[in-house]
Parts: C-alpha cells; structure tokens; sequence
C-alpha cells in the first residue's frame, strides 16, 4: 500500500481535530475556577462537587440510568427476536413488513418518532384509560421500540458472520430448534447482545426529544435537566456533567470494542 | 439380498427456479463407501442434505434402516454428517464438541466421558479434548468433525466435501486415515465430492450426478471403463469421442465408421444397435500404443502435440482431416521406445475391447 | 412455537409502538385543536374532520419557510461533510492495515459521546466571549467579536459536527473494499493517479456517497436540538417550528400536519437509503 500524500494527511488530521477538539476544551474547561465558563481563572475541580451535590440532576440521572437499564434489556430481547427471524428464518408472512419496521426507526428524525408515540399514549388513555401517568414506563416504552432495531442490525451482522452449518450441525447431532438456539446459537451472539444492549443504553442515555415528547410532567430525564439549564445560559456545572459524559461514553466504547475482539472468533473461515 | 441401508426413491427438490434434484433414485448398502461424483452445481450436496433432513424433498421418498424419514427432521434421523466448513462449535472445547450430540439423547454422564475417549482415540486426538477449535489445526478440526458425527454411532456418516478445505499434502494423507476408518468401523459412508482421484480412490461405488440427474453408478472400475455416456467418459479421466455411425459387422465386432474422415474402427458388439446408428467410440488416451502389433485398429497419423509430463509423455495425433486423438505413453526408465516429435508420422492403435460405444 | 415467539414478537410491538402512532399522527392532522385535555377534537367522528392544518401549512409563510430552510440547510450541511468527510475516508482506506481499526474507532468514538454535549461544547466556542472570538481578536484579526453564533454559520457547523461520522463510516466502508489492484491496472493502463481517481475509485465509490449523504442528510432535515440551541430566528427549522407548535402553542393539530409533511418529504430519500442498502447487503 502507497503511503498518503501529505494533503491527505491533513485532510485525516483536520477531520480528528476537528471532532475532537472542541470535545476537549470542555472537558478543560469544567476544571476552571471562574464561573465565567470561557475565562480561564486557574484549576478547580468545584464544579464536580456542587454537581454532586445537585438533587435535581441525580434525581434526573438515576430516572435516565433506569429508563436506559430498562429499555436496552427490552430492546435487546426484541432485537433478538427480529434480526433471528430476518437472519435465519428464510421466507415467513409479513418478512417484509417485519424488514421495514425493523429498518425505518433507523431514519426516522426523532421528533416524528417522538411526537407520533406521545399522541399513541394520550390516544390510548383516552381509550382504555392505559398507561395512565405519562412517565417512567412511557420513556421506556419509546427508547425500547427505537433502539430494537439498532440491536437487530448489530444481532443480523453477527448472525451473518455465523457459519449456518452451525445449526444444522446441532440439528444433526440431534438437539431440536429450541435447544440448538440455546446450545449454540445463544452463546455465540453473547458478544453481540453486549454490544447491543450497551448501544441501546446510551442512546436511551443521549436522547432528549423522545424523551420530552413521552415524559410526563413528574417524570424529567438527565439529558432534560441539561437541555432546559444549557438554555437558560452556559452553566460550569454542566460542563461538568459534560466531561463525566464522555468519560462513561469512552469506558463503554472499550468494553464494546472488547466485547466485539472476543465476539470475533468462530466467525467462518 | 439384505435390505438396503438407505433407498432414496424418485426424490426432486428445487429452490427456486433450480432443480437441485431431479427423480433421484438411489440406495446405499450397509458398509458401503459411496461416492457422489460431479461438478459444483450438479446437486450433490443437496443430496446429501436431503438425507440428513437439512432440506426436504418436493417429491419422492427417503428411507433410512426400514424407516420413512422423509418428513423426519434431521434431529431424529439416525444419521450424522461432517461438514464441508466443519461446523464446529466455536464456543465448545473439543470434548465438548464431542459430547454434544451425547447429550441430546441424554446418555449417563460416564458413557458421553468413556465415547469422549473412545473417539479421541479413534482420531488420535488425545491430548486436545480441553482445546478451542481455533487452537487446532485444519487436520485437527477436521478429525474433531469426524469424532464428533462418529460418536452417536450412526448408521451412516454422510461426508460433504470433508477434504476440501485442506492443503494437497494434508489432503492425501487424510484419504488414507478416513479410508481406514470405514474399514474398521464398518458404517456405510457417503461422500461428496467434486474430485474425481478423492472419489475413486476412497470408494467402493461411484454415482456420477449430472445436472440434477444421476448418470451412472457402479464401482470406480466399471464406471471408469464402461461409461454409458459422453458426459461421464470425458468428466473422469480423459476419453477421445470419435463421432460415428455402425457400418456393419465383421468378426464379432462392430463396425462404425467415422463422421469425418471415413475411418473403419471396429469396436466390441453391442446387438442392440442396429445399422446405421449414431454413435460415438469412447477410447482413454492411455489405450492408445504407438507400436501397433499387427492390431486390425491400426490408423496412421501425424504428430501435432508431444509433450514431456515426467510420468507420461502426451501426444496428440491427427488420424484424418480433423479428427484428432489424444494419447499417453508411461515413461519408464531403461525403455528408450520411440518418442515421436511433431511432424512426425506415425501408426498407432488400441485394442478393439477398449472402445466403449455410446450412443448418448 | 420458537419461530412464532421471534417473528410475533418484535413484529407486534413495532406494529403498536412505531406503525400504529403514525396512523395515529395522520388522524389527529385531520382535526381542529380545542382548548381541552387532550387538545384536538375526536379523529374517530368523521364530522369533525378538516384539511385546515394542511391548508395551513401551504399558505402560512413561516412554514413554508421552515420547510424550505431545512431542506437547503441538510443539503449544504450535507455537502459540505461530503467535502470533509471524503478525504478523510479515502486516508483512513489507504492507511496501513495496522493503523485502521484505531481510526474507525476514533470516528465512531464520537457517536457514543452525547449529542446534546457536542452541541454544547460549540456554543461555548462560538459565544461574542467564546474561545474563536477571543482567539482572533486576541491575535488582531478582528475588532468586534463575530456574530459566530445564533445563526445559520453555527446551524451548518453543527450539523457537519453531529453527522461527519455518518458520512465517513459508509465511505470508508466502500473505499476500503476496493481491489487496490484496479488503481494499478488504471495506473498500468496509462492512467495519471487524478485520472485514476476520477475514473476508477470515484465511480466505484458512488454506492459510498450515496449512503453516507442520505445518512446525513435525512437527520438533518428534521433536527431540533441543533437549529434550537445554535440556530437564531433568521431561519427556523422544520423540527424546531413542529416542537414549538406542539410545547409552546400546544397547537397538536398543526404539528401533526407538520410532522405528516416532513414525513412525506423524506420517503423518497428514505427508500432510496433502503435500497442502497439492501443492495449493498446482497452483493
């Protein structure tokens, strides 16, 4: 392979920069003393205390870590489910629909997605007096049904790269449809339900505009807290809880990456 | 006449727009090894599958040991198969490997550990039971294949393509072992396989699939000398089809004259043909002498082609306005005999029992 | 019984939870608001049914505006992360084996950070007191602070920021799986290496464009976060006028014809992401 010419080195190194740059000078900037978030006035780690301190954003960061636990355990059964079927089931009634459904919440801008949920919500209360207080189980409800089929994406791959013969394997080794998916198919997606399910978590973690739409008044996720705060003016503390973001964003890309280098052998061939 | 261990009668698949199977009928004796012989493509492999029960037939019946299995799922049929990829289970040690299939029928746990030994034994792999399958090598893995299908005791093992995945060295060394395993343990094996040396040399009978059909079947011998068809003279080894018509007879001999060329060839007698008919004369390049011994199928030629192949030399030899036949002589030491170059004029002639006369 | 759990499973609650609340949508864009708990009449009595959100949303300048701006808004966005994100692939295709994991992590890296976060952190550059302002009128550049936020300029930026690696993963995907090979036979058959790239690897790398521009672009389209927290009152957004529709005004009505509106918008870009993919996934 030829080396890359200069100019396309930059390219490379003003690409990274620019992604990573002003992600850093965040992190920076919530170690600053001043309350002015752009003046630098000298190393304190203040913020991060009176972050701990703050009722209103644990309160909110244990709601999103619930919701977030929840809805990718969900997501990961239902994706499961879904990218078996569209991987390993060949022809069945309703492939096709089950595809699209499975495909569209990928595209979907999420204040569509947001905004048809909560009107599904007040419609059925309205019917069947269901689900009531719009909340907890709402958020989760909508975070499950979006991040199903990133796990299904990530759950087909995998199966892709499983030798079927595997299963037939099983199959003529006498284990039945049931016990060849727990004997073997199961284990071998392990790697990949992590990885899933660890995706599904921080989407659930990230989104704010589903979540606004499906919240109810009680009910104020993390990312919530922070959006209302950020517009009412830049806040250190939220530079903080910024900072903390992206350090939890980095530890879970590491065990993604480990899960997946583990996931990577008894691929076929 | 004992029964036969597995009858396929009449059996079609398709997928699709493709035949795979087209009205199979087929059977395999106890202790046989049966070879299944073609191109990639020709539905070997689906054959196979079908009588695992990875596929089931659009027409036809398949029995296994006395019973119906065609609408049987593979997990109830009392056969096993290696995988051409293997399959093994990535996740599972080599013993485990083994002990699958052990544990679907529920066997006590000091039988799976007493076949466990049993069929590490077998495959000389005793030292590898708590191994990975990516901590062994393909010679490895594939005898691991093996002892895992062996140890339920099936009453046949159904081989697709085993060797393929292995270098040429590996290759033949693995034809010996497997061949000495059927020996001893005595199941019948059926092998697919689109290398016709891997087939003749491992199998007790052939049956050579074509297109979807099954063109012929017979032990490696009759098959190679007797083909009943173009296809199958020219797919193992090599045969010059000379284009003909039946003249006549002489002597207990057939007559046919050449398409082009008008050659006189005489050929064994087959009473079914009447005069006239078109045929084609079947002769193996290695029939073919260059000293003629007063053989009343002596053509005279010239030389076009001579090759030097270390165990052969090839000549390719024009009999007649292009008509062209291919032959091979050994080259052995201490036996200079004549080595015609091209340009050359020569005679050359075959026994008349060599030609075999087809008509398709 | 197993295949029928895997297949009715999540084919019932996407059905429910993500097919159903479009139909749903469609309704409640049919009826007029009232000023009641919900606020929209019944869409299940036919008398009250009206096109007067859709007539609205043709007449009313600001929506009309709204759509327009969002569309050439993703659409110079989208261009510009082509023109970044391109070169970027096309390095990282031809780094040395060795090096390509760590530089698709490194671009994958930011998609798990918060989305919410990343737009902050340009806010806090972009203010009249940010770092770039202090930056250049510290170095004499500029007297005055530049109106570097609240605007399309920071609208733009942020939107290449937040999708740049949507546009560089499929890229980099097609460039990687090129045979370097056929850059040697163009090479071999007289080609100079522009010739080469434009002839050879451009061409092949369509597929590549294609995916990562409508990646981009379709989110783009319908944002809310970026426009609302950099964005300033010059040219709203489609997704910021249908959140303050629904949350400001509590008009449901009109957002659902908006959101009915930006949905018809984007099938055809959609559709046309499926089918590259789908073909991508059978080649």
């Amino acid at each position: 392979m030829k080396r890359n010419p200069p100019v396309l080195l930059a390219a490379l190194g003003f690409g990274y920069a620019f992604l990573y740059l002003p992600v850093l000078l965040l992190i920076v900037f919530s170690f600053n003393e001043s309350r002015l978030v752009t003046v630098w006035a000298g190393f304190s780690t203040r913020w991060y205390g009176e972050l701990a301190r703050n009722e209103r954003i644990l309160d909110a960061a244990w709601l999103s870590l619930g919701v977030a636990a929840t809805s990718a355990t969900l997501a990961t059964l239902l994706g499961l489910a879904g990218g078996m079927a569209l991987a390993r089931f060949g022809r069945f009634r309703g492939r096709l629909l089950l595809t699209g459904l499975l495909a569209a919440p990928l595209v979907m801008p999420e204040v569509l997605s947001g905004l048809s949920l909560l009107l599904l919500f007040v419609s059925l209360d309205q019917m069947i007096g269901w689900p009531g207080e719009r909340g907890f189980l709402t958020i989760v409800i909508a975070h499950a049904t979006f991040a199903t089929a990133y796990v299904a994406v990530i759950v087909q791959a995998r199966l892709r790269l499983l030798d079927p013969a595997l299963e037939e394997a099983a199959h003529d080794l006498g284990a039945p449809p049931g016990r060849a998916f727990l004997g073997v198919t199961l284990p071998l997606l392990v790697p990949a339900l992590a990885a899933g399910w660890l995706l599904a978590f921080t989407l659930s973690l990230d989104d704010l505009v589903i979540a606004s739409f499906t919240a109810g008044p009680g009910a104020t996720t993390l990312p919530m807290v922070v959006f209302s705060s950020v517009r009412l003016g830049l806040s250190p503390q939220v530079n903080a809880l910024a900072s903390l973001f992206v350090l939890a964003a980095l530890l879970l890309v590491a065990a993604a990456l480990w899960l997946t280098r583990r996931g990577a052998s008894g691929t076929r061939r | 006449m004992t029964a036969p261990l597995i009858s396929l009668d009449g059996v079609s698949k398709r997928f699709g727009e493709v035949v795979a199977a087209d009205d199979v009928s087929l059977t395999v004796e106890p202790g046989e090894f049966l070879a299944l012989l073609g191109p990639s493509g020709c539905g070997k492999t689906t054959l196979l599958r079908l009588i695992a029960g990875f596929d089931r037939p659009d027409a036809g019946r398949i029995v296994i040991d006395g019973m119906d299995v065609t609408d049987l799922p593979p997990w109830q049929r009392p056969v096993n198969t290696v995988f051409q990829s293997y399959a093994l289970f990535p996740h599972l040690s080599v013993a485990a490997n083994i002990a699958f299939g052990l544990k679907q029928d529920r066997l006590p746990k000091w039988e799976i550990e007493l076949r466990i030994a049993e069929m590490l034994a077998l495959v000389r792999l005793e030292g590898e039971a708590r191994r990975k399958p990516h901590q062994l090598s393909g010679g490895q893995r594939q005898r691991v294949a093996l002892a895992r299908a062996l140890a339920k005791r099936p009453k046949a093992l159904l081989l697709d393509e085993p060797l393929s995945a292995l270098d040429r060295k590996l290759r033949e060394e693995m034809r010996g072992e497997l061949a000495a395993l059927q020996k001893r343990l005595g199941i019948a094996f059926v092998f697919v396989t689109h290398d016709q040396d891997e087939a003749m040399s491992l199998a007790g009978r052939l049956a050579v699939m074509r297109e979807a059909r099954l063109e012929q079947e017979g032990p490696p011998r009759e098959v190679y000398e007797r083909p009943q068809s173009r296809y199958v003279a020219d797919f193992l080894g090599r045969a010059n089809l000379i284009h003909g018509r039946v003249a006549g007879r002489e002597g207990g001999r057939l007559l046919i004259e050449s398409v082009s060329g008008a050659l006189r060839l005489r050929a064994p007698d087959d009473p079914a043909l009447a005069d006239g008919t078109e045929v084609w004369l079947a002769v193996r390049p290695e029939n073919i002498g260059l000293d003629t011994h007063g053989s009343p199928n002596t053509l005279r030629g010239t030389v076009r082609e001579a090759v030097y192949a270390g165990d052969v030399s090839r000549y390719v030899v024009e009999i007649a306005e292009g008509v062209h036949l291919r032959l091979s002589q050994p080259n052995r030491a201490g036996e200079p005999g004549a080595r015609p170059a091209a340009g050359a004029e020569v005679a050359i002639a075959w026994p008349e029992e060599a030609g075999a006369v087809l008509t398709r | 019984m197993m295949r029928r759990l895997f297949i009715g499973a999540p084919l019932v609650w996407l059905l429910a939870f993500f097919a159903a609340p479009f139909v749903i949508v469609a309704g409640i864009s049919l009826v007029p608001a009232l000023d009641a708990v919900p606020p929209f009449a019944s869409p299940l009595n036919p008398a009250n049914w009206t096109l007067d959100s859709y007539r609205l949303l043709i007449h009313d300048d600001l929506y009309v505006a709204a759509f327009a701006n969002a569309l050439r808004i993703a659409f110079t966005a989208t261009a510009i992360a082509l023109l970044i994100g391109y070169p970027m692939a096309y390095a990282m295709a031809r780094a040395p084996e060795r090096w390509r994991g760590l530089l698709v992590m490194l671009v994958i890296v930011p998609f798990w950070t918060s989305f919410l976060i990343r737009v902050y952190a340009w806010m806090l550059l972009l203010r009249p007191s940010g770092l770039i302002n202090s930056a250049l009128m510290g170095l004499g550049i500029v007297a005055e602070p530049l109106p570097l936020d609240a605007g399309e300029f920071a609208v733009h930026l942020g939107l290449v920021y937040s999708y740049l690696p949507f546009m560089v993963l499929p890229l980099y995907a097609t460039l990687e799986r090129l045979d370097p090979a056929l850059l040697e036979a163009a090479h071999d058959l007289g080609a100079r290496p522009w010739n080469a790239f434009l002839r050879v690897t451009l061409p092949l790398s369509l597929p590549g464009i294609a995916a990562g521009s409508l990646l981009v672009f379709i989110p783009s389209v319908g944002e809310f976060i970026i426009p609302d927290l950099l964005g300033g009152a010059d040219s709203p957004m489609i997704g910021k006028i249908l959140w303050t529709e629904f949350f400001n005004n509590r008009d449901w009505p009109a957002a659902s014809a908006l959101a009915v509106g930006l949905l018809a918008l984007l099938l055809a870009p959609i559709l046309a992401f499926q089918a590259i993919e789908k073909r991508a996934a059978s080649s």
